[in-house]
């Protein structure tokens, strides 16, 4: 592509563009800041805590608590900015020239409309992307610094949605989504609350599915007492079970109370004895390998959505 | 027909799309909501105790289980009619002025109008009456849900599910749609304006909601920190220091008062002072408004909320009057 | 026909941005009664006027009047007055022509909406009808029935005639004028080709880039212009400009009495007219500034 090419998408969106530039901007800047603010409160704490011993009176300090929750709000606005990347760049960029009745003029000025729709989408493809990956990198600094927790090296699923690389590869899905579905229904406004409705319905069901699929190889994960919790690298856990010492078995808690009737536990004791509690779920340091699969069933999902805008595009009276 | 037919008629052509997306938006929500409501009142008629948290009773935990399931999710679709006035307001509002613009007949109807106040408030009359009548829904099955899923609760008198039930549905959404028809007369296109109009609307309905909350600090009382707060609205923890002086952690650590040690609601610098009265650093302390506020609470945001609606009415109407139709 | 003025405008130049000058500096007063043709090429300021007559666009410079009124400063009494037509119009996606017209009532309880149908009823426009299905011409119909069913004792028409074919341009220029002789109104319309309008109006206005070239009536136009072919004497003083001609001659147009008009001169048409006032104002642009 040319750069006068880039020159006239940009132009064409300019408002919707220069808004999600300042926003996408104040959001990393955001996230910059509290990440290095997190660590900088982490590590007091931290010296605190060692030279103590014991973090009684260590958490006193409110900039921990404070900090997470401004983290909370970053990762809000980080999980919400694919979803607002894709849907309000997509929607105008059939649904407005047919509403504005450019598209006669743009449809017979370039032969082929699928041209057209490449020329037109690539752009703005490449912005989503960018976007939304310096989104995702600042909200990956926000998780990994998140002042409850040890995730330096590796937050695992947590924050799963509101991190990394899923941002960029859900922004592509929804934008591709939204074009279509602009397409279809060529006024802006009905157009974007039916493609925010299918959005969101296709979501849900991927993550259902992925939340199936992921249950089907959980597996037991031991408890690791930290300082902050009961799981250190973040694993994603559906269940808690009991796990048999003597055989390594490991049961449901419904079925363990089924056998076994309500067990009085020893004084100060968690688990009934010859049992321990463990976790069922996948362990945090198989996070790319879902993150991977998930972004190869989006992208199937993205290029279904491309094909689709293609196709209603070269059927479309303009 | 009669004016008054044929302007609501008119009316609803030129909003079709917007009127009956929230509609069906509010029609779907609520009818999710009553069959909550009536799922959690047939399981606290099966066995009303054991959906009593206080009164917990053994061999409840099968219908405990499903009650804590079924209010869960209940409790996510409060999180929707929360959501409800803003995504209606701004739907329904935004495109009024914007879309006219981006179509060109604004031309066509600011001259066939004389006075463009009149004709924008008259276009926005119908909006505020479907708006009305759409979040009135919202907010009384938002009662509907609340009281079945918190049977334990007095909710006359309770901060529970705040701005999820009730009358403030319906002024935040008066306000989110002067917003929208604000932003859409400025900006003049519909897309472009509705997104501002969700980040404008972010921002002050956060300050209004910061705002309340330094304002019901004036009205908060002083608990203790194992306390019942019933319905109360906990605004943060502070500390009481010897001299009655109430502050919280931040002052605490300005004024260089390091602690180490917390026994019972008593903070202590040192494990040894534990017991030297003189040394106390102070109390642990809870700020609460008290849910028996509850109600003038809901009023005074629904003035304030008011107040911003009318500012933003007449910015709009402002911008109309000198707005270029094209 | 009255000769008091009823559109006025006073020194008024308008600049769009900081360098896009639409208007620079135009004194006109337009009598009431009858039809008047503004008449120039693309960008000369027609629709500029027209929309601060309608107070659409604040004057830069200098000021305008309707009836006496200034639409800066009581826009509401002019409107009251005024029946518009914008530059290609558009008309409501899901409204009918019937919708169009309950629309027009709620705005204007005046709006005569029996005598709009009525206009729209002998054009064979179906009033049932979507207004987006109907042809770019009866879409000009239906916007010029709503500037008609005000009753407005001024109408402004910007470009009316662009989008209809040569029966409905008739047909169009025929309600009008029985509508402005019926009803004693003043109607200013806006046209790129003064061959549209030479039947129906009374008056004509050739604006130039940003400025007025001719204001006259359109017998007086006619009585006092004549063409010259390349060669010809032009009388001193009198020429106002050359343009050429349809087999490539230069032509010049001349100002001057019928008494004191020489052998080797022609009567001017009316297109004649114009196009020699156009060349005579064809400014370099940026110039107009000036
Ligand atoms: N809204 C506007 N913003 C900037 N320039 C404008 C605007 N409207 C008109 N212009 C400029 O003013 C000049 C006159 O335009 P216009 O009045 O529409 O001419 P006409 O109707 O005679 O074709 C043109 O150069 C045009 O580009
Ligand atoms: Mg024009």
């Amino acid at each position: 592509m040319t750069l006068r090419a880039w020159r006239l998408a940009f132009k064409m969106q300019r408002l919707e563009l220069l808004l999600f530039l300042s926003a996408a901007i104040l959001l990393v800047v955001a996230s910059l800041l509290i990440a290095w603010g997190a660590s900088e409160a982490r590590a007091s704490f931290d010296a605190c805590y060692q030279e103590q011993g014991t973090d009684i009176g260590c958490a006193a300090s409110p900039s921990l608590n404070d900090f997470s929750t401004l983290g909370g709000f970053a990762r809000l606005g980080a999980f919400l900015t694919p979803f607002a990347l894709g849907l309000f760049l997509g929607v105008p960029v059939v649904a407005r020239e047919i509403e504005g009745r450019t598209a006669g003029i743009a449809w017979t000025l370039s032969r082929s409309r699928s041209r057209w729709l490449i020329q037109r989408v690539l752009p703005l493809v490449v912005v989503a992307i960018v976007l939304a990956a310096a989104v995702g990198i600042g909200s990956e600094l926000v998780t990994r610094t998140n002042p409850y927790a040890d995730y330096a090296a590796n937050p695992g699923f947590a924050d799963y949605t509101s991190r990394g690389v899923l941002l960029p590869i859900r922004a592509i899905v929804v934008l591709l989504l939204a074009i279509a579905v602009g397409a279809m229904v060529p006024r802006q406004l009905p157009a974007l609350l039916l493609a925010a409705g299918v959005t969101v319905a296709l979501f849900v069901g991927v993550t259902i599915g992925m939340d199936a699929w992921m249950t089907s190889e959980a597996r037991p994960i031991p408890f690791d007492e930290s300082r902050f919790g009961p799981f250190g690298d973040g694993p994603r856990i559906f269940d808690v079970a009991y796990r048999e010492d003597a055989t390594g078995k490991v049961i449901s808690m419904n079925d363990f109370y089924n056998q076994h009737g309500d067990v009085a536990l020893p004084d100060g004791e968690q688990d009934p004895p010859g049992f321990t509690q463990v976790a069922i779920g996948i362990p945090g340091d198989q996070y790319w390998i879902w993150a991977m699969r998930e972004s190869a069933i989006l992208g199937v999902l993205a290029v279904a959505a491309g094909g689709l805008a293609a196709l209603v595009i070269r059927r479309r009276r303009p | 027909m009669s004016r008054i037919g044929s302007w609501l008629i008119l009316s609803f052509k030129l909003h079709r799309w917007e009127v009956l997306a929230a509609a069906a938006g509010v029609a779907i929500l609520s009818a999710a909501m009553l069959w909550f409501t009536w799922q959690l009142r047939a399981l606290s008629a099966t066995d009303p105790g054991c959906v009593d948290p206080a009164a917990y009773a053994p061999g409840c935990s099968q219908l405990g289980q499903r009650f804590y399931e079924l209010s869960s999710k209940a409790e996510l679709l409060s999180y929707l009619s929360w959501l409800s006035p803003f995504v209606m307001g701004l739907v329904l509002g935004v495109p009024l002025v914007s879309r006219e613009i981006e179509h060109r007949t604004a031309g066509l109807a600011w001259t066939l109008s004389r006075s463009r106040t009149w004709w924008l408030a008259r276009r926005a009359a119908f909006l505020v009456l479907v708006l009305v009548v759409l979040l009135l829904v919202v907010a009384i099955v938002g009662e509907v849900l609340a009281f079945p899923q918190m049977p334990a609760q007095h909710l006359d008198r309770d901060f529970a599910w705040y701005g999820r039930r009730g009358g403030l549905i319906v002024v935040r959404g008066l306000a989110a749609l002067g917003l929208g028809i604000l932003v859409g007369a400025w900006l003049g296109r519909v897309l472009p304006a509705l997104l501002v109009a969700i980040f404008a609307s972010v921002l002050i309905f956060s300050g209004i909601s910061l705002g309340m909350d330094r304002w019901m600090e004036g009205h908060a009382i002083v608990q203790a920190f194992d306390a019942d707060r019933a319905g109360g609205r906990q605004l943060g923890e502070r500390i009481l220091l010897p001299s009655g002086e109430l502050i919280d952690y931040g002052e605490l650590q300005r004024r260089g008062l390091a602690y180490e040690v917390i026994q019972d609601d008593r903070l202590w610098a040192r494990p040894e002072d534990i017991g030297h009265m003189d040394r106390l650093i102070g109390y642990d302390r809870y700020l609460v408004v008290p849910g028996s506020l509850y109600s003038q609470i809901v009023l005074d945001e629904s003035a304030v909320v008011g107040g911003t609606t009318v500012l933003l009415a007449l910015a709009a109407a402002a911008f109309v009057r000198r707005r270029r139709p094209g | 026909m009255s000769t008091e003025p009823i559109l006025e405008a006073h020194d008024l130049a308008k600049r769009y941005g900081r360098r896009t000058w639409a208007l620079t500096g135009i004194d006109l007063a337009i009598p009431q009664g009858g039809i008047t043709a503004l008449v120039g090429p693309n960008a000369a300021g027609k629709s500029t006027l027209i929309k601060t007559w309608v107070g659409f666009e604040r004057p830069t410079r200098g000021n305008v009047t309707v009836a006496g009124i200034d639409p800066q400063k009581d826009r509401s009494s002019v409107l009251g007055l005024v029946g518009y037509v914008p530059q290609s119009p558009s008309l409501y996606d899901g409204l009918s022509i019937e919708d169009h017209l309950d629309l027009a009532v709620l705005l204007r309880p005046e709006f005569d909406r029996a005598y709009a149908l009525r206009r729209l009823d002998q054009l064979g426009i179906p009033a049932g009808q979507g207004a987006k299905s109907l042809s770019g011409g009866q879409q000009a119909q239906v916007a010029l029935a709503l500037a008609l069913g005000t009753r407005a004792s001024i109408l402004l028409l910007d470009e009316p005639l662009a989008s209809l074919d040569p029966l409905a341009r008739r047909e169009f220029l025929h309600v009008l004028t029985d509508a402005v002789r019926s009803e004693g109104a003043t109607a200013l319309l806006s046209s790129h080709i003064v061959t549209d309008v030479e039947q129906a109006c009374d008056r004509l206005v050739v604006l130039g880039v940003g400025k007025i070239l001719l204001h006259d009536t359109v017998s007086d136009a006619l009585a006092t212009h004549w063409l010259a072919t390349e060669g010809a004497a032009t009388p001193a003083g009198a020429a106002i400009g050359s343009f050429g001609g349809p087999s490539g001659e230069r032509l010049t147009l001349v100002r001057q009495p019928a008494s004191s008009v020489g052998p080797d001169l022609r009567p001017a048409s009316l297109e004649e007219v114009v196009l020699g006032y156009l060349a005579s104002g064809r400014v370099v642009p940026g110039e107009a500034a000036a």
